[in-house]
């Protein structure tokens, strides 16, 4: 099958997809957007490189093994429980630290952040993996 | 702290594991003792620290539910935990030298450090839930053990009895914790046995049915001994705790914990006292006709767990006093008599009593401490198994109503014991003719230290029982919830007891005398009585079972995609008509006031696709106009303001269609293979599902539901969740729990995926 206007297009569009998935990602708590919908853009980014070239490509763009991401994240997400239950011995109960960047003025940083964080992560392998584990079996390429 | 570190030495102490490998850990292997060492420092730390009273330790670690977990350390408790550790100090020591052929040297150790730490933990629980979470974790770790070699058929069946037998325990004892936690309004051990009297009776009935239950599995009572002998299979280090301070015990520990509150129902009595004797008598009437060391040994085990039983079942001051004693007399013994048991193994190959004979002059001191520790199983002087046996028999006596017939029938059952030791000192030890000893390989010290120990201690304690008087004394007190004094000595004057002792060792003796004779009887008894195999019938149970299993789920789990979807959906039509006509079905009036022209456009589009989809001969044009409801339905959710909801559905459906492009081309033709008939049934459930969803819909509208649970996100989502995004404070923070499961979700069925994808992968390549 031709598909070089995806080879074209793969790589601007999946800086495009990455930077767009961050930004949705980090104002997440505050407009639309989050952990979720950021992690369906981003992987979208990666299919479509899976597509135009093969799933390996896209794997070794990934740095590591999609199911990494998941491990990773899901841990990440359990992580986060555990400061609730140390400082107000209920697990999963929110903990918020600001911290004072030079540049960036007050940042607030808490656990619902990480716990965000993960679930990007999370969804991020999970959306890739299956996808790159379809392309695999219908061998697409 | 201490109980905490006590439990969690002996769990993470394996993760060290990581640092060596195989071979340096049978090099540095005294290390394995290092944290049962610590473990009995720290039990003789509490032991001044009781002089004082009970330990506690409360661990909140939910307040805002209650949950905590309690660690209790009293006098009873204490007595297990050094049970435990100091037995598993030698068992340790016995199997760091034992399994040094073995494979899994590493694995080993880790399942059976976790098996220690769970059996310390069920004794220092102090609260109900982590009493039961320690009994589970004893049920896993023992199947693990006891199917260590899991390439052998055996092991493998056996231990797959012993879990599902102690598993099935368990699940009674959950039933019965949380019964009764329910019904005292607390876990808190202490706070349940204080109010028990309050309790309903009628409920209390139930719930001691279902901690019998869980005791008698874990405990090898009948008619659930059986798993027990199987577990022989197991090395022989793990057979040795096992049956001594392990696993079997934490049954009697359960039952002792329970004494305060069950002892005075008529039930306890009857049903503890008659199940004991039947399990003692049959514990060591089986024995007899074994040839295997390991099984008899199995078999005495259970006769005398029954004793136990029997003897906490008559609950007097005496009986629980003598049951206490007959615990460790049957602990030290019993872990002594395994490991000689796998010396014996190691040095001749062989665990078959005709086969080994004329150990005597070859290793005379194997022989010196067999002979001990068999004296102190036949309850012989001037080892402790006597003081055990004169204060049951004692106990016995002394108590009302049936325990005279148990006395009589546990004279006939220790005369058994009686005959078993001389039968096993006799063809072990003396020469027989069969062979010389070959194999003259020597004991290794660390596999002896523990037999000569536990011998030791047996002698020197039965020797000045007095000096166990008072810790008795403390732990009976503690039991009973009375004070109460304790004499223990060797020599009780001449009277009944005595009498009876010297019954059961001269009875004992005619049984040896004129074995050729009775055996022949015994047998006839022995197999008339046990014409069904408990394990066969078991294990036939379990094939059945997973026969009517299959037929059960192939008809459930038909695989055909549609029907499931039928399914589905008319259970759902059913379910949301039947609570619209519960509650009155409503009429709804149209108000067209608020529907912009925007809706009204974007609905036509979207019933206009619909119809496309169902006539369209492409698929393309399908799924292209599936994923045109979807961005339909986000538009619709951006004029309500849902601007969340509205980016997930846009960039789900464009990754569902992604993924439908991937799949398309190697879909078969697009073809109409079904009926005219069933596609208009397909029709039919449709529409009615369309429209009982949307009544059900105008229906929720109208309900008033006090007080949304909305208002509590909108007021608090950026005061406490500190985020305006109010979808995203409840994903993250409100409501992060579901979050995580959905995400737990998420990753099982990726792992599904891919299995399944790799199987059918897997087939084709072979096939």
């Amino acid at each position: 099958m031709d598909k070089t206007v995806l080879q074209l297009a793969y790589k601007p569009l999946r800086v495009i997809l990455i930077i767009v998935s961050m930004y949705y990602f980090l104002r997440g708590h505050n407009s639309p957007g989050g952990g979720f919908i950021g992690a369906l853009i981003l992987s979208a980014g990666f299919i479509f490189q899976a597509m135009a070239v093969n799933t390996n490509s896209a794997r070794r763009s990934m740095l590591i093994e999609p199911e990494w991401y998941i491990h990773i994240g899901l841990l990440m997400s359990i992580v986060s429980s555990i400061p609730g239950w140390i400082y107000v011995n209920t697990p999963m109960t929110g903990v918020w630290t600001t911290i004072n960047l030079p540049l960036a003025g007050d940042i607030k940083l808490g656990t619902p952040l990480l716990f965000d964080l993960g679930v990007y992560v999370c969804v991020f392998g999970v959306v890739t993996s299956m996808s790159f584990q379809f392309l695999k079996h219908i061998k697409w390429n | 702290m201490l109980t905490m570190l006590s439990i969690g030495i002996l769990a993470i102490f394996p993760l060290l594991f990581i640092l060596f490998d195989e071979e340096q850990l049978k090099k540095h292997r005294y290390v394995l003792l290092l944290p049962l060492l610590v473990n009995i420092l720290a039990g003789t730390i509490w032991f001044f620290q009781l002089q004082t009273g009970p330990i506690e330790h409360h661990f909140q670690w939910i307040t805002i539910l209650n949950i905590e977990t309690i660690f209790r350390v009293d006098w009873f408790s204490w007595y297990f935990f050094m049970l435990i550790n100091v037995i598993g100090l030698m068992v340790f020591l016995y199997a760091s030298a034992y399994m040094k052929s073995y494979d899994g040297y590493k694995r080993f150790f880790t399942f059976l450090y976790i098996f220690t730490a769970a059996m310390n933990g069920i004794v220092l629980a102090g609260d109900l839930i982590t009493l039961f979470v320690f009994w589970e974790l004893t049920s896993i770790c023992s199947f693990l053990l006891i199917g260590f070699n899991h390439r052998e058929a055996n092991s493998r069946n056996a231990s797959l009895t012993a879990l599902l037998i102690t598993a099935a325990g368990g699940l009674a004892l959950l039933t019965a914790v949380i019964w009764l936690g329910n019904l005292a309004g607390s876990y808190d051990i202490q706070k349940v046995l204080n109010l028990s009297n309050a309790l309903h009776r009628d409920s209390l009935i139930i719930i001691f049915i279902l901690i019998i239950i869980g005791a008698f599995t874990k405990s090898a009572q009948f008619p659930f001994h059986f798993w027990l002998p199987g577990a022989m299979q197991a090395p022989t280090p793990v057979s040795a705790f096992l049956h001594s301070a392990t696993m079997v015990k934490a049954g009697i520990y359960l039952l002792f914990r329970f004494t305060p509150m069950m002892g005075e129902m008529v039930h306890w009595y009857y049903v503890l006292s008659l199940t004991g004797v039947i399990t003692m008598l049959l514990g060591s009437f089986s024995a007899l006709f074994q040839s295997d060391l390991k099984k008899i040994l199995a078999y005495t085990t259970i006769s005398a767990l029954g004793t136990i039983v029997m003897l906490i079942g008559i609950d007097t001051k005496m009986s629980i006093k003598a049951a206490l004693v007959f615990l460790l007399v049957h602990a030290l013994y019993k872990a002594s008599l395994f490991m000689l048991t796998g010396v014996i193994d190691k040095i001749k190959g062989t665990r078959e009593l005709k086969e080994i004979g004329n150990l005597w002059k070859s290793n005379p001191v194997i022989c010196i401490v067999a002979i001990l520790s068999l004296l102190s199983m036949a309850g012989l002087p001037p080892m402790l198994g006597f003081i055990g046996k004169e204060v049951m028999y004692d106990a016995k006596f002394q108590a009302p109503g049936i325990a005279r017939l148990m006395l009589l029938l546990s004279v006939i059952s220790n005369a058994f014991m009686v005959f078993i030791s001389i039968k096993l000192m006799v063809l072990l030890f003396l020469p027989n003719g069969n062979q010389p000893s070959s194999h003259s390989s020597k004991s290794k010290p660390a596999m002896m230290a523990g037999p000569v120990a536990f011998t030791i201690i047996a002698f020197v304690f039965g020797l000045a029982p007095y000096s166990l008087s008072d810790f008795f004394g403390n732990i009976l007190s503690q039991i009973t919830f009375t004070p109460v004094q304790i004499q223990l000595k060797m020599w009780h004057g001449f009277n009944v007891v005595f009498v009876l002792s010297l019954a059961t060792i001269l009875l004992g003796l005619l049984l040896w005398i004129f074995e050729n004779r009775i055996t022949g009887l015994f047998l006839k008894i022995y197999r008339n009585l046990f014409t069904i195999n408990l394990t066969h019938s078991f294990q036939h149970i379990i094939q059945y079972f997973l026969k009517f299993t299959k037929i059960q789920t192939n008809r459930i789990q038909h695989g055909v995609h549609r029907y499931y979807l039928m399914i589905i959906f008319l259970f759902s039509i059913a379910y949301i008509w039947w609570k619209l006509l519960m509650t009155g079905l409503y009429v709804p009036t149209f108000n067209t006031e608020n529907v912009s022209l925007l809706t009204v456009v974007v609905t036509s589009i979207m019933l206009l696709t619909v119809g496309l989809i169902v006539t369209t001969r492409s698929r393309v044009v399908a799924v292209v106009a599936l994923a045109l409801i979807g961005y339909g339905i986000a538009l619709l959710f951006m004029t309500y303001g849902a601007i969340d909801l509205a980016i997930t559905q846009i960039i789900a459906d464009t990754l569902t269609m992604i993924i439908f492009v991937i799949v398309l081309q190697k879909l078969p033709r697009f073809a109409r293979l079904s009926s005219k008939r069933s596609r208009m049934r397909d029709a039919l459930i449709a529409l009615s599902v369309g429209l009982s969803i949307t009544l059900l819909i105008l229906k929720a509208d109208m309900v008033n539901i006090h007080q949304p649970v909305s208002d509590y996100f909108v007021e608090n989502s950026l005061t406490k969740g500190k985020g305006q995004n109010i979808v995203n404070v409840i994903l993250v923070d409100f409501r992060s729990l579901d979050t995580l499961g959905e995400i737990t979700v998420l990753a099982v069925a990726a792992i599904g995926i891919a299995t399944m994808l790799s199987f059918t992968l897997n087939k084709k390549s072979h096939g």
